[in-house]
C-alpha cells in the first residue's frame, strides 16, 4: 500500500509540476532534449498509475494465484512488504489503474495512428493530382500563387511547394525550406506529434498533456531550422519564414502561432548558443531520474522481500 | 473538402488531362492502357462523380459526355486552401512551413532580418 501511495503521490506531482517546463530557458536552446524531457514526464505521469495499480494488486496475485505451499512464506513477506490492500475497493482502483488505463491509453495511440494514416493517404492522392514532380529539386509543385510549402509523412512521403513559394524566394531561401522540410522527415517528428496528440486524446483535461504536445509541435518546427540553418545559413531560414509569413492572405493570425514564429525567426537571427555541456549532462541525468524513479519505488518491496531469508528466489 | 477514392482520382486525373468532354468509352478507353477495368465499373463512378457535382454531363448521340465542374487549376487551389487552414493543427499529417504572422509582426521580423543580413555582410539573396 504505501508503495502505491508512494507511486501516486510522484504521478500527481509530475502532473502538477511537468506544466512547469514550458517556462524553462533552455527548451529553445536544446530543443531535442526538450522534446525528450516531455516524453520522459508525460510517460513517466502514465507510468506511476499504471505502477501504482500493479503493486495494489500484488497482495492478491501473490495470496490468491495458487501458490504451492513452498511459496506460500514468499507470498506472504511479499504481501506484506507491499501491504494488504483492502480487497474490494483496492482490486478495483488496483484493476483501473493497472487494466484499464494501459489499455485506453494504448486504443487511443493507435486511434491517432490509423486516423493519421488515413489522412495521409487521402492527402498523397490529392496531391499527386494537381501536383507535377520537380526532378531537379525532388519535389512535387502545385501550380498556384499561394505561399505554400509542406512535407507529407509516410512511406511515399513527399515535399510539396507551390510556384508562389519558388518564385518568392531565393535560392539559399529555397535550400533552407526544402532542408527544413526534409529535417522533419528524415526524423520522423510526426510520429513524436502522434503520440503526444494521443495523450490529449485519451485524457483532455491534463494541463501537462497538453502543454506536451503543444510544446513538441513547437520544439519540431525549432530541430528543422536547425537542419536547414546548418545546410545553408541561419539568415536565410529565417528570412524565407518573413518572406512566405508576408505573402498570407492577412488573416487573424492565432496569438500562440504567432508566438511560436517570432520565436523561430528571432533564434535564427541570433548565433547559436549551444547549451552548457554540464548542464546538458544534469538535464539528462534528471531526466533519467524521472524515468527510472517509478520503478525503483514499485520493484522495492520484492527486491527487499527476495533479500531477506523467508524469500529463496 | 470531399478527398476522391482511387479510381475517382483516376477518372478526374484523365479528364483533366483530354480538357475536352468525354464519354464513359473513351475514359474507359484511356485507364485501360494501365489496367483492366469493366465498362460498368467506370460508368458507376463516374455517375456518382456527377452525383457529388464533381462532373457535368450533357447528352451526345446515345452517350453522356462528362465534364469536370472545377478544373485542375481549381482544385489545386481548394485544395491548398484546406492545408493551409488547418495545418496548424494537424502536423501528424502534413507538416508546413509557412508560419501564421500579422502584418505588423512581420514587418518587424522584416527590419530585424535585413539587420542581420547587413551585418553578416552576405550579399542579398538573389531573387530567382
Amino acid at each position: 500500500m504505501s508503495a502505491s501511495l508512494a507511486l501516486a503521490a510522484i504521478g500527481v506531482a509530475i502532473l502538477v509540476l511537468g506544466p512547469r517546463l514550458v517556462d524553462a530557458g533552455w527548451t529553445a536552446q536544446a530543443p531535442r532534449l526538450a522534446i525528450l524531457a516531455w516524453q520522459a514526464l508525460t510517460f513517466t505521469a502514465v507510468a506511476t498509475f499504471v505502477l501504482a495499480g500493479v503493486t495494489l494488486l500484488i497482495p492478491i496475485t501473490t495470496l490468491a494465484g495458487g501458490l504451492g505451499r513452498v511459496f506460500h512464506a514468499c507470498a506472504e513477506s511479499v504481501a506484506n512488504a507491499y501491504g494488504s490492500a483492502e480487497f474490494p475497493s483496492g482490486a478495483l482502483v488496483g484493476i483501473l489503474l493497472a487494466g484499464l488505463m494501459p489499455l485506453w491509453v494504448l486504443s487511443c495511440v493507435t486511434w491517432e495512428l490509423v486516423s493519421g494514416w488515413l489522412r495521409r493517404r487521402e492527402l498523397h492522392r490529392s496531391i499527386d493530382m494537381v501536383a507535377e514532380p520537380d526532378r531537379g529539386l525532388g519535389v512535387l509543385v502545385v501550380d498556384a500563387s499561394a505561399p505554400a510549402a509542406f512535407c507529407v509523412p509516410g512511406r511515399t512521403s513527399r515535399i510539396v511547394v507551390t510556384t508562389g513559394t519558388l518564385d518568392a524566394l531565393s535560392h539559399d531561401e529555397l535550400r533552407g525550406v526544402l532542408a527544413h522540410e526534409a529535417a522533419h522527415l528524415r526524423a520522423r517528428h510526426n510520429l513524436a506529434v502522434t503520440m503526444s496528440q494521443a495523450l490529449v486524446r485519451a485524457f483532455p483535461r491534463v494541463r501537462l498533456f497538453r502543454a506536451a504536445s503543444a510544446q513538441t509541435r513547437q520544439l519540431i518546427e525549432l530541430l528543422a531550422d536547425d537542419a536547414a540553418a546548418a545546410s545553408v545559413d541561419r539568415v536565410s531560414v529565417a528570412s524565407a519564414i518573413v518572406s512566405l509569413a508576408e505573402m498570407r492572405a492577412p488573416a487573424a493570425a492565432m496569438a500562440m502561432a504567432q508566438e511560436g514564429a517570432v520565436l523561430r525567426v528571432s533564434r535564427l537571427l541570433q548565433p547559436l548558443t549551444p547549451i552548457d555541456p554540464w548542464r546538458h549532462r544534469l538535464l539528462a541525468g534528471g531526466l533519467w531520474g524521472v524515468l527510472l524513479t517509478p520503478v525503483l519505488i514499485a520493484g522495492l518491496p520484492t527486491l527487499s522481500a527476495a533479500l531477506s531469508d523467508l524469500c529463496n528466489i | 473538402m470531399r478527398p476522391f477514392g482511387e479510381l475517382e482520382a483516376a477518372i478526374m486525373a484523365e479528364l483533366w488531362r483530354r480538357g475536352e468532354p468525354a464519354t464513359v468509352r473513351d475514359v474507359l478507353g484511356a485507364l485501360n492502357s494501365s489496367r483492366n477495368l469493366a465498362y460498368t465499373t467506370v460508368m458507376t463512378v463516374m455517375d456518382n462523380l456527377h452525383k457529388k457535382n464533381q462532373l457535368t454531363r450533357e447528352m451526345s448521340g446515345r452517350a453522356w459526355l462528362y465534364r469536370p465542374v472545377r478544373s485542375r487549376a481549381e482544385h489545386a487551389a481548394a485544395l491548398l486552401q484546406h492545408v493551409l487552414a488547418e495545418s496548424g493543427d494537424q502536423q501528424e499529417v502534413l507538416m508546413h512551413f509557412v508560419a501564421e504572422l500579422q502584418p505588423d509582426a512581420v514587418a518587424q521580423l522584416r527590419t530585424a532580418v535585413e539587420a542581420a543580413r547587413s551585418e553578416s555582410q552576405a550579399p542579398p539573396g538573389d531573387r530567382a
